[in-house]
Formats: structure tokens, C-alpha cells, sequence
């Protein structure tokens, strides 16, 4: 809220020109700036959300500087001439519903009232507030408000039916005309004030029009009640009306500033409206009586838990200054009643923060927790995570964060049925949480492809779906939204065209070996037999492998399909890798046990074959692993040819048949012989040529 | 006459042996010489055959001189082969010269998101501090998210985070009514249920909230949650670990930290940290506070046993202090043009 800083001064002789005044009041009470306003200046406060509902008013305020600044608080006048034999219960009778909804309405009637234009002061200070001018009443309640911060409404008494008013909750169905001349639907969650026979004003947010003020208007009723915060936050949200009595009354005000308001509009409305005739006494209708309360202040506790050391004297000084009364019942013991402006102050720890804050957060001497040192316990899974993106950055792979979400039309028909949806989703594009990475990684994809023509993207984050998809067991017959960290990378290049078959697959496949290498883990391996997951429409047939540990599938390395690369219009190719994180976490973790260095000299020996094309490496290594060779240490395809176009000219070269050639590592506990890496040769070639008829070359 | 004749002959030989070395092309010539002038069939051998048939004192004479000559020569062609041995490395080497300026392999390091590295150096402040790291899951309850944080039902608190919902999973018990996490403070409680003080965590993760999106405003973005509880942990030492994390983060540049009131509900006090880094302005950067005694019951913690402190403060905001990013939304661009430059 913005203050006037020449109406504060009206309260309280600040001495402090604004800036300081600003400095002061954000260091000990509300962040504020300054603004120029002709010869005033504008206090520009951002008032907290638990003191909304004594410091949105120009008193309020004032009384917090007061007790920054030790200045005396002036009183306001109360004072006005009363009509003693006009009772205002002579005149309405007023009943409240629900006393949990309305603790307090207080009403009085004022006779021989002339509704004219205000004058100039009041209509120059509600215009520097925004605030249209109306007439001399509404303009005084207007300015009440903007003053001590109590929202009060008028209502002309002739148009009142049957002399009653009634606070309950609207029924579904009424309507209401408003005095801005709009029209709302009202219902059960709304309060209103009614008449004998129908709702006459929104409770706390906006008088009626019938009711209103006219230029014919003789008699009035000044309403300055107490209602329940959230019935009216509700209320103001569902009607969309943010008026600043809506505002004020959604903050909880205190019951007894009913009276005060009452008081200074009767007092004002009296000094511009000549012959009024103000009842001598007002209805005052205060079923829920708000007590004040007593709180247990414990000084030990306010220096233990600030770490100061506040003499009793400061202590009571500074919560006698925002008007608590104290009972000193022992030597580190205090019994504080609160003020009942004060609704904030609850308990003990309320009125320490008040002790600390106006002695100054800054006035504090700084001090490093004491102790045993504690030792940071590292997270195994952050420290995981770190040494994956660090490997992956060193073979050229950079980091993306993306949104968790992915948009209608990113879901595929497939996987609607595991995906978990937003109920108030941002918008369209962020329907549904990610059931994968890939999805966004291909979006990236897309954008950047209009700067760059090859790119390495990865991403560490959390996928989200519906337990069960997996076969998991149901939780009460219900899916269970469930979220898994993920590590996913894509390489794409612009350029269709391969210089070799799969060259962007084989560059991702060489750069996950550089990654679960670099991670410790080896006994992986690369299954061609396709894992059909729910996103298998994205993948290539022909260019995916699951990555398979025993027989855990650890996630997919594979290029996306090209049909799927054209229907997200993106011209190029994409290779994808996909790892659950926490099972490559399971493995990495198990511990490595040290195989001691041979002594003995290892021998190599290559041996080259002739296949049929359809035969996989992976099919050769396994006949090489199992043909029953116990000194095979290690086998590895060095050479690869395919006859097709680089045949061409190669009359001799055999249809349909490829050339594999390894390298075969024998080791054992001794130096081997001829003789026994030539036994261990033949029983492999037997075994090729038994099982995937090869020819040896 | 004998005597001048091989006196004759030996100065020709040198005359001739001197003139071919020096001819020498290569090193396959200079091993032709050295046999043909040295070798057991060369001239000089068939001079020293010669010898026996000289008289005494010529013999003692021309013996000496013969001697000579072969260390000569020897010296000579030893000479002229490392000359022609340098001469043919210096040839090599300029023959595998290469443009040196030309580029080198096209292969570079990637980029670590810089968020990612903000992080890093954020938790390693803390660990430094003794802080341990901890998370806590995105799809969350509504009890860990509100109610055990003393944010009850109709509070303003939670009109302030408008909450992004999952649908069908809408539920009367806030222990079953599932949403997107709106701060990474729900993992206070979390923790607190499974450990017993004294402890000090830290708790970085992403978070969710519906608002309008612009230049510094995101619907998903990441927090750091602190927490430090114990038998007398107090205010003031929030203050100086908040004060020295920054002075940390930020040690290259003049910086400031003011701490003012605030209001969170679930800590009391709280408050609010500025910082001013050179001659800015003052820009507010974490909200912070004492843990507020029910969240302490929440967690099950014997009331008036414990206390601590807790902060929280956006990852976001403070790389874009602490690069210089002008526009939230860059960090989840994926624009390679925004992540090469970390």
C-alpha cells in the first residue's frame, strides 16, 4: 500500500526525511520505497501478509513508526455531538445467522443528513489515492478506511425493508445490483446483508444499489462491521472484486475497531455536515467476543533462540511500546496480554520476533553455529549424477534442462493411458507430466537445428507416469503416479546422408561405453531383440538396441524413427540414448573387486571370417565366448566389410556374405606354448563353423 | 728411391681419400669410401703390406705416417657422416612440415548447464559448512506441502502459490491429495520424520507453481531448502551462515547482505535477505526464518525440545545475479546459443 508521508506526520512528529524514514521502517518492519508526489512523498510499503490487518491504514502505520522512532502517538478525535433521544435500535433491528461468519456489526443511524458534494480536502485526498469522489458520507467512510483501516458502508434507511437487517449467507439463485451499476450472481459461499426481503449488500466487499445513497437521501445507517476473512477472500475471488474493504477484510481485522471507525466517521461526518443528528447509542451486535490473549514469554528462550542477550527492562519496553501489558511472574518470566489490534501475536515466539525485529536484524552480531563439526554426508545419487554429466561433457555432450511437461499434441495415442495429467494445467502445451526425456530433447532438436547442424544434448531429470504400466501391483485398485530420475541424450545431425551405415547410432553407442566405462561397470551388453516399451513407435527397427545388464534392461540406445522425425518436421537424423538412472546407480555402486596383473605374457592371434550378412557380431562373439576356449581373455572386431556398392569391381566377392575380423587376446597362469593357443584356435573355428557356418579366411 | 716413392704414394692416397669423402652424396657412398680407402682390400692396406720389405729406419718412418693417415681418414669419414646424417634429418623434418595454423580435430568439450554449475558451487559453500545433501520428490502431497508447514487450509499462503493439481488424484485427506510441489520446503518434514536432530541438510530440487510466465518469472524453476536444527541453534547463526554462503558465492565481486523482517509461515521469525552486489540496487534473494514450533510437532518432535533454522532461495534468480542472465526463461530454452557460452 502507498502512505502519504505529510498524513503520517499528522500522527507522529517523524523528524526523518522519507528516505531515511523508508531505511528505517524496511529494516525493522516492511520493505518500502519512496515516491515523489508534488509536495508530498509516497511510502511505498510492502505490508507483510500477517500485518495486513493492523498496518493497511495511515493510523496503523503511523503506530508502527511511533514505536520505531519513540515518538508519541497523537489520539484521533472521537468526539461529536450525539442526539440523545435518538436510539438507533428505535430504528432497525439487526441479526447475524452465523456468528462465526460475522462477530460483530455495528450499526447507527444518523437523522437530517443533506447529501452534498465534499469538500475540497477530502475529495484533493481521496483523489491522491485513486478514489473517486462521491458524496460527503461515502467520501468520509472512504477516507475512515484509507485512515485507521476499518471498511464501513452507508445505506439509506427509507429504502430498507421492513427496518431489518440480517447477515447471512446469499441463497443460490439471488442476484444483486451493485452501486457501480454491475450485476452479480450470488450464492451459499457468498455473505451478504439483507433487508426484510432481499440481499442489500455483499458482505465486506460492495453495497447494493437500491440501498445506496441518493441526493434525496434524509436518513441514514452507518454499518461498520466484523467478518470472517475467508468467507470473504473466497467471495472476492469468486466475483472477481478486489475492492479495499475486500482487501481489508480478507486480512482479519480486530472486532474492536469497529467502534473506532464508527466513532471518527460520526466525528468527521459532523464537522462537514451541518444540523446531522447522530444517534445517541448504536446497535451493537457482538456474538463472538474475541478476548484478549495472555502469552508466556520465556527470556531464557528469546536469547536462546535469537542469540542475543536482551535485558527484561528492553524486553518490556519494547512490547509495552506496541501496547502489551506485562506481568512480571519471575525473574526470566513474562505474562504478555496482547494488544487486540495485534491478531498476529499468538505466542511466544510472536513476541520474540517483535523483540528482535525492532532492535534490528542488523544489530545483531553474526555468529557460525557451534558444535560438533558435522561432516557432510555425501548423496550418492547427486554424486552419481555429477560424474555422469562431467564424462558425458568431456565427449561432447551439453547439459539442457526442460520442462517436465509435454503438450496434446506430443502424446501419442500410446501412451495417454500411463501418462498423468494436469487437473489446471498453464496451458495446452503443458497437459500432461513427461513420461520420458525425448520428447523435449527432440524439441531442442528442432529449435536448434536453424543455428547448428550437429548437435549432443543430455538431460538429467525426473519422468513421470502411472504405476502399473509396468505391471507393477495397484494400490487399492488404483494407479499411483509415480516419478523416476532418468538420464536421456540425443545426437542429431541435419545431414540425411551417412558416409557409413548407422554412423550417428555407432558415435552415441561409443560414447555410452566412454560413460558406463567411466562409471565402473562392465558386463554390459547390447541386445539387438527390441524392449517393447509403450514408445516403441519412436525408435528405428532396424538401428535399436537395448543395453542389457544380465537380465536387467538398463534403457535403449537406438535412432528415432524417421516417419516420427518427419511428422515433428525435423530434416535429419537422431540417434537416442535412454538410461534408467537408478539401476545404472544399483550397478555402479557394487563393489569392483581388484583382478591381479598377469605375470605371464598375453598372446594375440586374429582370426577373419566369412558370414552371412544376417549374422550379428554379437552372435560371433557369443560362439567365440562359448566354444569352450578357457584362455580366451578378450575378443575384439577389428575389421568390418560388407560387399554392396564398395564391392562394386570385386568380381570374386561372394553374394550376401560379410567379412568379420578380431582380434582373440589368450591369457593363463603361465607362459603359453604354440601348442596350446593352436588347440584353443581350433576349438573356436570348429565351433563358427559348426554353428553359423563361417569360412575361415 | 724406395723411400720417396712410398713417401709419394702415401701423400697421393691422402690427396685422393680427402677429395672422395668430401665428395661423399650419401650415406651408402660414404660406406663405399670408407671401405674402399680403409677396408682390408684398400690401397692403404696394400701399402701396409708393403712395409716388411723397407729398410728398418724407413720402415719405423713410413709406419708412422701410414698409422696417421688412417686415423685421418677414419676422423674424416666419421665427420662427414654425421654431417650427412644431419642433413638428412633436417631434409625429413622439412619435408613432414605441416601448416601448423590449420584447425585441429573438430572435437570439443559440451557445456554443463549453468544452473548445474551454480548448484555445485552452492552445495559445495554448504558442504564446506558441514551441510549434507538431501531430496525429495516433485509429484508431493498436500500434507508435506501445506498443512505439516503450518500453512492450514484457508490460509492466504495458499492463495499466494497457485498449485498445479494432478488430475484424478484429488482427495478430501491432504495425505492422498497429490500436487506439484510449490517449494522444496516439503522436504523439511520429510526429513525431520526420518532423522533426529542435531542435523543440517540442504535440499535442492525443482518446483512448480502457476503463475504467468515472463522475463524473471517461471512456472517451474529450482530452490534450495536449508535446515539446521539442534539444542541452541539461534537466530544469529542463521545470519552468519546466510552471510557467509554469499560472501562465498559471490567473492569476486562487492557485496552486501541486509536482512529485514519477512513472513513465511511456517518459521517465526522470519525474515527476508537482500543482497547488493557493487552499486545495484537491493535485491531481494531468500526468505529464511527460526522453524516455527509446529512444524517441529508436525515432524513428531517433543515440543520445546528443539530448534533450528531454515532458507530457501531460487537457484534461478541467483545464476542470473551471478552471470549477468537478463531473462529466466533462457534456462529451460535448450537454445545451444544461450548453453555455449558456460
Amino acid at each position: 500500500m502507498k502512505f502519504s508521508y505529510n498524513w503520517i506526520k499528522k500522527y507522529v512528529d517523524v523528524k526523518l526525511p522519507p528516505e531515511k524514514l523508508a531505511e528505517l521502517l524496511t529494516l525493522h518492519s516492511f520493505e518500502t520505497n519512496i515516491l515523489r508526489r508534488g509536495k508530498d512523498f509516497l511510502l511505498d510499503c510492502d505490508i507483510l501478509p500477517n500485518r495486513a490487518h493492523d498496518s493497511l491504514s495511515h493510523y496503523g502505520l503511523a503506530k508502527e513508526i511511533s514505536v520505531l522512532t519513540k515518538k508519541p502517538l497523537k489520539a484521533l478525535n472521537l468526539s461529536f455531538k450525539a442526539t440523545k433521544n435518538i436510539k438507533t435500535a428505535d430504528f432497525l433491528s439487526v441479526e447475524i445467522k452465523d456468528k462465526n461468519l460475522c462477530p460483530r456489526y455495528r450499526a447507527r443511524v444518523l437523522d437530517n443528513v443533506k447529501i452534498a458534494a465534499s469538500p475540497k480536502w477530502l475529495t484533493e485526498k481521496l483523489s491522491e489515492f485513486n478514489i473517486k469522489p462521491h458524496n460527503n458520507i461515502v467520501d468520509i467512510l472512504n477516507y475512515v478506511m484509507l485512515e485507521i483501516g476499518q471498511p464501513m458502508h452507508a445505506f439509506d434507511y427509507e429504502k430498507i425493508s421492513n427496518k431489518k437487517i440480517i447477515v447471512k449467507r446469499a441463497k443460490s439463485g439471488e442476484k444483486i445490483d451493485t452501486l457501480d451499476g454491475s450485476k452479480y450472481d450470488l450464492n451459499e459461499n457468498i455473505l451478504v446483508i439483507a433487508d426484510g426481503k432481499k440481499p442489500i449488500a455483499i458482505a465486506g466487499i460492495k453495497g447494493g444499489f437500491l440501498t445506496g445513497i441518493s441526493a434525496k437521501t434524509k436518513t441514514i445507517i452507518l454499518e461498520s462491521a466484523n467478518f470472517e476473512p475467508t468467507i470473504i477472500r473466497r467471495a472476492r475471488q469468486t466475483l472477481g472484486l478486489n475492492t479495499d474493504a475486500a482487501i481489508r477484510f480478507s486480512a482479519g481485522l480486530d472486532s474492536n475497531l469497529t467502534e473506532i471507525g464508527l466513532n471518527r466517521a460520526c466525528a468527521l461526518i459532523a464537522e462537514i455536515v451541518k444540523d446531522v443528528k447522530i444517534a445517541g447509542a448504536d446497535v451493537d451486535i457482538y456474538p463472538k467476543k474475541f478476548m484478549a490473549r495472555t502469552i508466556r514469554l520465556n527470556l531464557q528462550y528469546l536469547n536462546n533462540l535469537i542469540g542475543a542477550n536482551f535485558r527484561p527492562q528492553f524486553v518490556k519496553n519494547v512490547l509495552e511500546s506496541l501496547g502489551a501489558k506485562i506481568k512480571a511472574i519471575h525473574k526470566n518470566s513474562f505474562l504478555v496480554t496482547a494488544p487486540t489490534a495485534r491478531l498476529d501475536l499468538e505466542q511466544g515466539e510472536d513476541l520474540i520476533e517483535e523483540i528482535a525485529r525492532i532492535y534490528g536484524y542488523m544489530n545483531l552480531e553474526s555468529e557460525l553455529p557451534l558444535g560438533v563439526l558435522a561432516v557432510s554426508k555425501p548423496e550418492e545419487t547427486n554424486v552419481l549424477a555429477n560424474k555422469v554429466k562431467d564424462i558425458l561433457v568431456s565427449v561432447g555432450w551439453s547439459e539442457v534442462y526442460n520442462y517436465s511437461f509435454i503438450g496434446e499434441k506430443n502424446a501419442n495415442e500410446n501412451d495417454t493411458k500411463s501418462l498423468i495429467e494436469i487437473k489446471n494445467p498453464i496451458s495446452a502445451e503443458f497437459k500432461y507430466l513427461r513420461p520420458n526425456l525425448i520428447y523435449n530433447l527432440l524439441k531442442n532438436v528442432k529449435n536448434n537445428f536453424r543455428f547448428f547442424g550437429k548437435m549432443k544434448f543430455f538431460e538429467v531429470g525426473k519422468v513421470f507416469f502411472l504405476k502399473g504400466r509396468f505391471g507393477f501391483e495397484k494400490e487399492d485398485g488404483q494407479l499411483k503416479p509415480e516419478e523416476r530420475l532418468t538420464l536421456s541424450g540425443i545426437l542429431a545431425v541435419k545431414e540425411k546422408k551417412e558416409s557409413l551405415p548407422g554412423s550417428i547410432f555407432f558415435e552415441v553407442k561409443s560414447d555410452l561405453d566412454v560413460l558406463l566405462g567411466g562409471l565402473g561397470i562392465v558386463g554390459y551388453f547390447y541386445d539387438s531383440q527390441n524392449s517393447k516399451g509403450d514408445d516403441h513407435y519412436l525408435w528405428h527397427g532396424g538401428r535399436t538396441a537395448a543395453i542389457k545388464f544380465g537380465d536387467e534392461i538398463l534403457g535403449i540406445v537406438g535412432e528415432i524413427n524417421p516417419a516420427i522425425l518427419e511428422i515433428l518436421d525435423i530434416a535429419g537424423r537422431a540417434a537416442v540414448f535412454n538410461l534408467d538412472f537408478l539401476k545404472i546407480e544399483k550397478i555402479a555402486e557394487e563393489e569392483k573387486e581388484f583382478a591381479p596383473i598377469s605375470k605371464y605374457p598375453t598372446v594375440i592371434r586374429d582370426i577373419a571370417l566369412l558370414v552371412n550378412k544376417e549374422i550379428r557380431v554379437s552372435e560371433v562373439l557369443n560362439v567365440i565366448y562359448g566354444a569352450g576356449a578357457d584362455l580366451v581373455e578378450d575378443v575384439d572386431l577389428f575389421d568390418y566389410y560388407e560387399g554392396g556398392n564398395l564391392a562394386v569391381g570385386r568380381q570374386d566377392w561372394p553374394e550376401g556374405k560379410k567379412n568379420l575380423a578380431f582380434h582373440i587376446v589368450y591369457s593363463s597362469d603361465h607362459t603359453l606354448t604354440d601348442e596350446e593357443v593352436r588347440r584353443e584356435e581350433e576349438k573356436i573355428k570348429n565351433s563358427l563353423i559348426e554353428k553359423l557356418d563361417v569360412e575361415i579366411r | 728411391m724406395a723411400n720417396n716413392k712410398i713417401e709419394e704414394k702415401i701423400n697421393i692416397l691422402k690427396e685422393k681419400a680427402s677429395a672422395a669423402v668430401n665428395k661423399a652424396s650419401g650415406s651408402a657412398n660414404l660406406q663405399k669410401i670408407r671401405l674402399e680407402y680403409l677396408g682390408r682390400k684398400s690401397e692403404l692396406t696394400g701399402l701396409i703390406k708393403e712395409l716388411p720389405n723397407l729398410s728398418p729406419e724407413l720402415k719405423a718412418h713410413a709406419g708412422r705416417r701410414l698409422n696417421d693417415l688412417r686415423n685421418i681418414l677414419s676422423e674424416l669419414i666419421g665427420k662427414k657422416e654425421h654431417e650427412l646424417k644431419d642433413k638428412n634429418t633436417k631434409e625429413t623434418l622439412k619435408k613432414e612440415g605441416i601448416d601448423v595454423t590449420m584447425p585441429g580435430r573438430a572435437l570439443s568439450l559440451g557445456h554443463l548447464h549453468p544452473l548445474t554449475q551454480v548448484e555445485r558451487k552452492i552445495e559445495d559453500i554448504f558442504k564446506s559448512m558441514g551441510f549434507s545433501i538431501v531430496f525429495g520428490p516433485e509429484i508431493e502431497s498436500e500434507y508435506y506441502n501445506f498443512d505439516a508447514l503450518n500453512i492450514p487450509k484457508d490460509h492466504p499462503a495458499r492463495d499466494l502459490k497457485d498449485t498445479l493439481w494432478l488430475k484424478d488424484f484429488g482427495s478430501q485427506d491432504p495425505k492422498k491429495n497429490i500436487l506439484l510441489r510449490t517449494e522444496t520446503s516439503a522436504i523439511q518434514v520429510r526429513h525431520m520424520e526420518k532423522n533426529n536432530p542435531p542435523f543440517r541438510i540442504i535440499g535442492p530440487g525443482r518446483v512448480y507453481r502457476r503463475e504467468a510466465t515472463d522475463a524473471s518469472h517461471e512456472f517451474q524453476f529450482h530452490q534450495i531448502e536449508g535446515l539446521m536444527v539442534g539444542k541452541d541453534i539461534s537466530l544469529v547463526n542463521l545470519k552468519a551462515v546466510i552471510e557467509e554462503f554469499i560472501k562465498k558465492l559471490f567473492s569476486k565481486q562487492k557485496i552486501q547482505v541486509r536482512i529485514r523482517p519477512g513472513y513465511f509461515p511456517f518459521v517465526e521469525p522470519g525474515i527476508e535477505v537482500d543482497i547488493k552486489i557493487g552499486g545495484s540496487k537491493w535485491l531481494e534473494v531468500m526468505g529464511a526464518g527460526m522453524v516455527h514450533q509446529n512444524v517441529f510437532k508436525s515432524a513428531k518432535y517433543v515440543p520445546g525440545e528443539w530448534q533450528g533454522f531454515a532458507f530457501a532461495f531460487g537457484l534461478e534468480r541467483l545464476a542470473m545475479l551471478y552471470y549477468g542472465i537478463n531473462d529466466i526463461r533462457l534456462f529451460h530454452s535448450g537454445d545451444f546459443r544461450f548453453l555455449k557460452q558456460f
